[in-house]
């Protein structure tokens, strides 16, 4: 702890806590400059954004309730919060509007993204993930600081649950039209696709899935593949 | 049906192996640099016991792909085996529990999910029913066209070994030698040759899904594991699935290696199935509503489905090409289905 410039040992502490690989002592280091230095915080704030976005979590519906709920926490923690001086509580009435305009632009930003990619053509490699993130994340990180100041109440800031493995299974398959000449994609990919067609496609996959496992010398893999969206596929 | 059931269930098997092994000669040693249009997963990346290198001597027997090929296909058609299975696709993971048992020669097989929504299914009679088909006496036509181009469908690289449910693992490239399939790398377990786990590549080396044990066990299943755990589990019965019914469908457009193994007449039209003795797609073509008149893909992980229509004779039929193939290939195949002439 003598050596190496502190800030960076911070950071790298922060990014081992991103990734679950933070030792007790990290974790004890963090929590206690964590809630004397606002910068960290900050960062602490950008990376679980831009995780999110990376893992395409669906930041627009879920954020602006988590983030006025957690202003509201904040509000009513503030008496208790010695380091809120002056300044901080000014970042509290300034900040959170632009703090809530940002997510949501983010959000947009990565939803629009999923559009974009939706409509391409060479449907075999769409990475949502990584358009998302070049997309949505940049613009975060560079509009994101105004919030940060006012989560002064560190560890609570600090413990934010985030699965880094989504075990939801998703029945429908997603659902590419052919796009057609003069027709905006977008108004195309915005209708809803007919239950009858999600319930055809369910069908004929799992037919298929059926009948590949006896043609093919993988194994068990084609069944593994015929469960899935099996509550649709009747 | 029942003359054909009495078949030997390696003889499938075999049959399989040899459609993988097309050209024969077409081995490890002839690899080349590293450079190809598909880059190795992650997975693969791993430090490698056996590098493919240039002059060797004949290998020993475990050393080519036709002897874990072998392996492969018997493993898979008459071992008995249970396990749990991470099923991966496109950002998903679901956990499975797997039984395979062989029962009267034929395969039974068990899938319980054990994420998400609860769902099962048992299938019965794999296995034996589709000799037939793929007969040594349709082989000949079908496959010396292509050995005349000197090219199999795949290039298959043993890649070495790799720690797969804390089993010693033996792990097979076979790299698509056209754009109209997927790439496939295999794990096989060195004593039994049963995959282990399968990754399907596409391209750029995009990971489109892999299925990998956890937890192998060899012991023999009882009949209990056999047994449904749910009420509304999915049975299936395969014993007629390989039956080969008269179509006046047929494709314009086939891709070289992939022939038709199975013909399936269904309540609204016909299903036609063809392999390429690893990837499977089936043709659907069939008289459905105005509603389901649509052109477009859908994509499941690294399956893809493909719909589309033709009209004969002032009647609209929905065709939908499903299979583990790029989806360039299925909208190709989609497009060149026609009914025979002069039917």
């Amino acid at each position: 702890m003598s050596h190496g410039s502190h800030q960076d040992r911070l950071n790298e502490s922060l990014s081992a806590l991103m990734d679950g690989e933070a030792t007790e002592l990290e974790l004890q280091r963090l929590l206690k400059h964590g809630s004397a230095e606002g910068d960290l915080a900050e960062r602490w704030s950008r990376y679980q954004l831009a995780a999110s976005v990376m893992r395409r979590e669906q930041v627009a519906p879920a954020m602006p309730g988590l983030a006025a709920g957690i202003a509201a926490a904040i509000e009513a923690e503030a008496p208790l919060d010695v380091h809120s001086g002056d300044s901080g509580s000014a970042a509290n009435d300034g900040g959170r509007s632009p703090w809530m305009r940002t997510l949501s632009r983010g959000a947009v930003a990565a939803t629009f993204a999923f559009a974009a990619i939706l409509g391409v053509q060479q449907l075999s490699q769409p990475q949502p993930g990584t358009a998302g993130s070049e997309v949505g994340a940049p613009q975060l990180a560079a509009e994101a600081p105004q919030p940060v100041q006012q989560s002064a109440p560190q560890p609570s800031g600090f413990y934010v649950p985030a699965p880094t493995t989504r075990s939801v299974s998703t029945g429908a398959p997603r659902l590419v039209p052919e796009r057609q000449p003069g027709v905006p994609v977008q108004t195309v990919i915005q209708q809803a696709p007919p239950a009858e067609l999600i319930r055809h496609l369910n069908r004929v996959m799992i037919q298929h899935s059926q009948q590949a496992g006896h043609v093919s010398t993988q194994g068990m893999v084609p069944f593994a593949r015929a469960t899935y969206g099996e509550q649709d596929g009747q | 049906m029942t003359g054909s059931r009495s078949f030997p269930q390696d003889k499938a098997n075999s049959m399989l192996l040899a459609l993988l092994l097309m050209a024969p000669g077409v081995l490890a040693q002839q690899e080349p640099a590293p450079t190809g249009p598909v880059t190795d997963p992650p997975a693969a990346a791993e430090p490698q016991l056996a590098v493919p290198g240039a002059g060797q001597e004949p290998r020993a027997q475990t050393d080519s792909v036709e002897y874990w090929l072998g392996k492969l296909s018997a493993a898979v058609g008459n071992l008995e085996y249970s396990g749990l299975v991470t099923f991966e696709h496109q950002g998903m993971l679901e956990t499975l529990q797997v039984f395979h048992a062989v029962r009267d020669g034929e395969q039974v097989e068990r899938v319980r999910y054990l994420s998400g929504e609860p769902r099962e299914l048992i299938s019965h009679g794999t296995g034996s029913a589709c000799n037939r088909v793929v007969s040594p006496l349709g082989r000949t036509n079908q496959w010396s066209s292509i050995d005349g181009q000197g090219s199999g469908s795949y290039h298959f690289i043993l890649r070495g070994g790799e720690r797969i449910a804390d089993r010693d693992t033996v792990v097979i490239e076979a790299r698509p030698r056209d754009q109209h399939r997927l790439g496939v790398f295999l794990n096989l377990d060195r004593e039994t040759g049963l995959p282990l786990k399968s990754i399907l590549v596409g391209a750029q080396g995009k990971v489109l899904e892999r299925y990998q044990f956890v937890q192998l066990d060899l012991s023999p299943i009882s009949d209990a594991d056999l047994q449904p755990g749910s009420a509304d589990a999915r049975r299936i019965d395969n014993r007629h699935a390989c039956e080969s019914a008269q179509t006046r469908w047929q494709l314009g457009w086939l891709p070289d290696g992939y022939q038709r193994v199975a013909v399936r007449t269904l309540a609204d039209g016909d299903m036609l199935v063809f392999s390429d003795g690893l990837s499977v797609f089936t043709v659907f073509v069939q008289r459905l509503g105005p509603e389901l008149e649509y052109k477009g893909r859908a994509i499941r992980g690294a399956t893809v489905a493909y719909m589309d229509r033709v009209q004969v004779e002032g009647t609209n039929y929905t065709v939908t090409v499903v299979g583990e193939i790029p989806d360039a290939t299925a909208q190709r195949l989609a497009g060149s289905v026609a009914m025979e002439p002069g039917s």
